[in-house]
């Protein structure tokens, strides 16, 4: 019995390893480099007094409590705790998002490339592969729970101690543990990889907002996330380990629930069968529609993810200007009227600060459906349209338009949703223009985005995958430019940076036109080059 | 119909990076005619047939299709013509039914009462989702897709390779239909057999070079003969006649051997044979495949190409 389900497994662990071990190595040094290295760097980022009293001033506004996690209040804020303060949420998020693309891509993956088929056929346990991912998620997480857990003690923050280096540590390790897990019970479940990624990644992005919605509000009731649990472990000053275990407890069931439906179900199947649909359609006519219909599931995703977020934001912002109300000296010194102004104006900065997590998201999907171009002629569906008397530029502009229209709805969604929380929660709620010029200009970061990764496609399809990275760090260098306390000229290199204090202040048409015309010119330079290279199938 | 051929190759060449994947590609295609484009795997079948899709971009040599230059006027081109991919992948989430009717609309086609004669034909259920189609029924619906748009041309990259033979059948009558009502016709394949029952004309490739084109009756002439023969003579002088190959004495007696003989040669070898009082004669008939093993297998016999030229 034992042979049968897991015979081979050490041989494709082997195997996995040494297929992914650029990627692993690649997101071991992102996540422990950031780790150790803010570790390494937090003494001498604040050396003075002033400087850190405004961070964690920063740090526990509701737009940093949004995005962090919970920021303690009655504790002594060493550089450990602030550390893992700043840390621990966020980059459990990152955690936890590799674990589940390796876990998934090492079991449903590996299936749709018919692998597991081919050796499956010979001496490979049943569950052999579900077992070598399981053992690749959790190698690669105590390979970052060594590392990180060496570097904190070696480095000794001021405030820290052994066994706060060592939950912090192991805390976003086993967070990741518990994500790789969901991604392989959810690689067993539904048919595809696509599906896999997609429902795994809307679950841990579940479990964030739920967490930034109850840490704004009550972080008491936090333990409802998963990334709650990470919170009221305390690391450094209370130091519970029970969320540990809480961490292990849950990702050993899911793991058992991943076991139970790989055997339920057949190789190449899901959990749930693939039902038989309509002989017609009246939507199908070429290459858009066909776009459309297959990115019908995540186009409703984006789209209601993004207003969520929106709403959720939009939703904190009485608490900002609550502040405002609720410090007395400015109470006595301003009427009524001015007060509800003042707030308003908390609320427009705070807005400029948010745009970037609207935008980014936007450009995320952007870049996912330009990226399309390219995927969907691996997967061999631009060979039959290719065929078809459908020109080249029709049918990169078919998408790079579609990729273009989702990333403006996208972020039409999240700007909507933030106003609509806007007008739920203010008795005077912000104009609606603010809104307007924040879509208005990061429309535009948008656009250029797409352009340079039609550019890419065009030219250099092999570093497609670039601009997301770069799409990342811009997302680093806007949001905590305060905290990093970053020159104008360093956010300059991200579209963003150039119109970073909107909507504060009024759209700046000469560096909007810029970017405009060179968007234009770079979309016809991509035109030209994809005209002229061969069409790539494999 | 006009002289002007529907496709017509010149010189084709067309690397990737470093690696050449065609070196010499020359191959026409008239009216009416089927041409079998046959080659081991890796040739450059699909390559080529690629380039005439105006998809990949030759480095040298002309392509043109219609009197039109293959990467040119691909647009225009393709409304004249119907593709089958050697790898049919198709959108997962849609049924047969809406593919074979996206894959008309997009040709400018209609679904006709063919198309759903070509559905029964098939024994397709168009109902069905495309990710659960097994490899042949995807084939299928690209096919039906194919066969049942009214165009000039069509192409059919290895179209059988997943078909049972019930399919392959009701295939090949469709090519005979399109054939008898004059269009012209390429499909590749690594099995002579298949391209032999519906082509005219055979054109084999081999490392990115076409090595032979002909008819089928050109491509008869060149083969070989197999001959087992027992005589009371002595046979080992037969050896060194010209056009015997694979000569085998018997390791018992040397008045029994088996070999291969030239088309050309048969009349003088069977002379000398008789020549010996012939006891028992066994003659197979020239078989295509043995032609096609030797191109194919060309590292064992070096010489093949001359030797069927001469
Ligand atoms: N994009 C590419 N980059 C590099 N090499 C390629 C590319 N496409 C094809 N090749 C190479 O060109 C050669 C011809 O490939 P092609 O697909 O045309 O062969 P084929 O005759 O269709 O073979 P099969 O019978 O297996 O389908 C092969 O050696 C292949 O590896
Ligand atoms: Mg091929």
């Amino acid at each position: 019995m034992f042979k049968n389900n897991f015979a081979q497994t050490g041989r494709l662990l082997q195997l996995n390893l040494r297929r992914d071990w650029l990627k692993l190595t690649l997101w071991l040094l992102g996540l422990v480099g950031l780790m150790v290295g803010y570790a390494a760097a937090i003494g001498t980022i604040f050396p003075d007094e002033a400087a850190r009293e405004s961070l964690i001033a920063t740090l526990k506004t509701p737009a940093m409590v949004a995005f962090l996690g919970y920021f303690p209040e009655h504790v002594a804020m060493t550089d450990a705790v602030m550390f893992s303060g700043e840390m621990l949420v966020f980059m459990s998020l990152m955690y936890g998002l590799a674990s589940l693309l390796i876990a998934i891509s090492a079991t449903r993956g590996e299936e749709e490339a018919g692998l597991v088929e081919l050796l499956q056929a010979k001496n490979v346990g049943r569950h052999a592969f579900l077992l070598a991912g399981f053992w690749e998620v959790l190698l690669f997480n105590l390979a970052t729970l060594l590392l990180v857990g060496g570097g904190l003690s070696v480095i000794h923050m001021t405030g820290a101690n052994l066994s706060g280096d060592w939950l912090t540590a192991t805390l976003p390790a086993a967070f990741g543990l518990l994500f790789g897990v969901v991604g392989l019970l959810l690689a067993q479940v539904v048919a595809e990889t696509r599906s896999a990624m997609a429902s795994s990644l809307a679950l841990l992005g579940l479990a964030y907002l739920v967490r930034m919605s109850i840490d704004v509000s009550q972080p008491s009731a936090n333990w409802w996330s998963p990334f709650g649990w990470l919170e009221r472990a305390g690391a450094y000053y209370q130091n519970n380990w029970w969320p540990l275990g809480l961490l292990v407890l849950s990702s050993g069931v899911l793991f058992a629930g991943a076991f139970w439906a790989s055997d339920a179900r057949d190789l190449g199947a899901g959990l749930i069968a693939v039902r038989n649909g309509r002989v017609k359609s009246r939507l199908l006519r070429g290459p858009l529609t066909a776009l459309i219909k297959t990115d019908a599931r995540s186009f409703w995703s984006w789209l209601i993810g993004a207003l969520i977020i929106g709403l959720m934001y939009g939703s904190i912002f009485n608490t900002l200007a609550d502040m405002i109300d609720s410090n007395p000296m400015i109470k006595q010194t301003i009427g009524n009227q001015t007060r509800q102004q003042a707030g308003n104006q908390v609320v427009v900065t705070f807005m400029a600060t948010l745009s970037i997590v609207l935008v980014t998201i936007a450009v995320i999907r952007a870049l996912f459906l330009t990226n399309r171009l390219y995927g969907d002629g691996q997967l061999g569906y631009i060979e039959l349209f290719a065929a078809k008397p459908i020109g080249r530029i029709r049918l990169g502009a078919t998408y790079v338009g579609y990729a273009l229209i989702n990333g403006w709805l996208t972020l039409g969604a999240g700007v909507c949703g933030l106003y609509l929380g806007n007008v739920a929660v203010l008795p005077q709620p912000v104009a609606a223009k603010y809104f307007w010029q924040m879509f208005g200009a990061n429309s535009v970061a948008v656009l250029v985005f797409v352009a340079v990764a039609a550019v890419l496609l065009a030219f250099a399809p092999k570093w497609r995958h670039l601009l997301l990275a770069y799409a990342g760090i811009g997302f680093v260098l806007m949001y905590f430019r305060n905290i990093f306390q970053l020159s104008d000229q360093v956010v300059k290199v991200v579209p963003y940076g150039w119109f970073k204090n909107i909507p504060q202040q009024p759209l700046d048409w000469s560096v909007l036109g810029v970017m405009i015309g060179l968007s234009v010119i770079l979309l016809a330079v991509a035109a030209w080059g994809y005209r002229r290279r061969d069409q790539i199938f494999n | 119909m006009t002289a002007q051929p529907i496709l017509q190759v010149k010189h084709l060449r067309k690397n990737f990076g470093k690696f050449t994947a065609l070196s010499d590609v020359s191959l026409q295609v008239n009216p009416g005619e089927v041409v079998g484009f046959i080659g081991p795997n890796g040739a450059g079948k699909s390559t080529t047939i690629r380039t005439i899709l105006g998809m990949l971009k030759a480095d040298g040599g002309t392509v043109t299709v219609f009197g039109q230059d293959a990467w040119q006027d691909a647009v225009n081109i393709h409304e004249r013509l119907a593709y089958v991919p050697g790898d049919v992948y198709l959108w997962p989430n849609f049924t047969g039914g809406q593919t074979i009717d996206l894959l008309l609309k997009m040709s400018g086609q209609q679904h006709t009462p063919r198309t759903d004669a070509l559905i029964q034909a098939f024994d397709l259920d168009p109902a069905k989702k495309n990710s659960t189609y097994s490899k042949g029924n995807r084939q299928k619906v690209a096919l039906i897709a194919a066969l049942s748009s009214d165009v000039d041309f069509y192409i059919f990259d290895e179209p059988t390779s997943g078909l049972d033979p019930l399919n392959e059948n009701i295939f090949q009558q469709e090519v005979a239909r399109l054939k008898a009502a004059g269009k012209a016709i390429l499909l590749s394949s690594h099995i002579l057999s298949e391209v032999e029952k519906m082509g005219d004309t055979i054109a084999i490739i081999r490392q990115g070079k076409i090595i032979e084109v002909g008819s089928l009756t050109q491509m008869r002439h060149l083969t070989r003969t197999n001959v087992t023969v027992t005589t009371q003579g002595d046979l080992a002088s037969l050896a060194k006649l010209t056009g015997v190959h694979n000569f085998h004495l018997s390791a018992h007696q040397t008045t029994r051997a088996t070999f291969a003989v030239d088309s050309e040669a048969l009349s003088p070898v069977l002379q000398a044979v008789a020549a010996l009082t012939v006891t028992n004669l066994q003659i197979a008939p020239p078989a295509l495949e043995d032609l096609f093993m030797r191109y194919y297998d060309q590292a064992a016999e070096p010489e093949v190409t001359g030797d069927v030229q001469k």
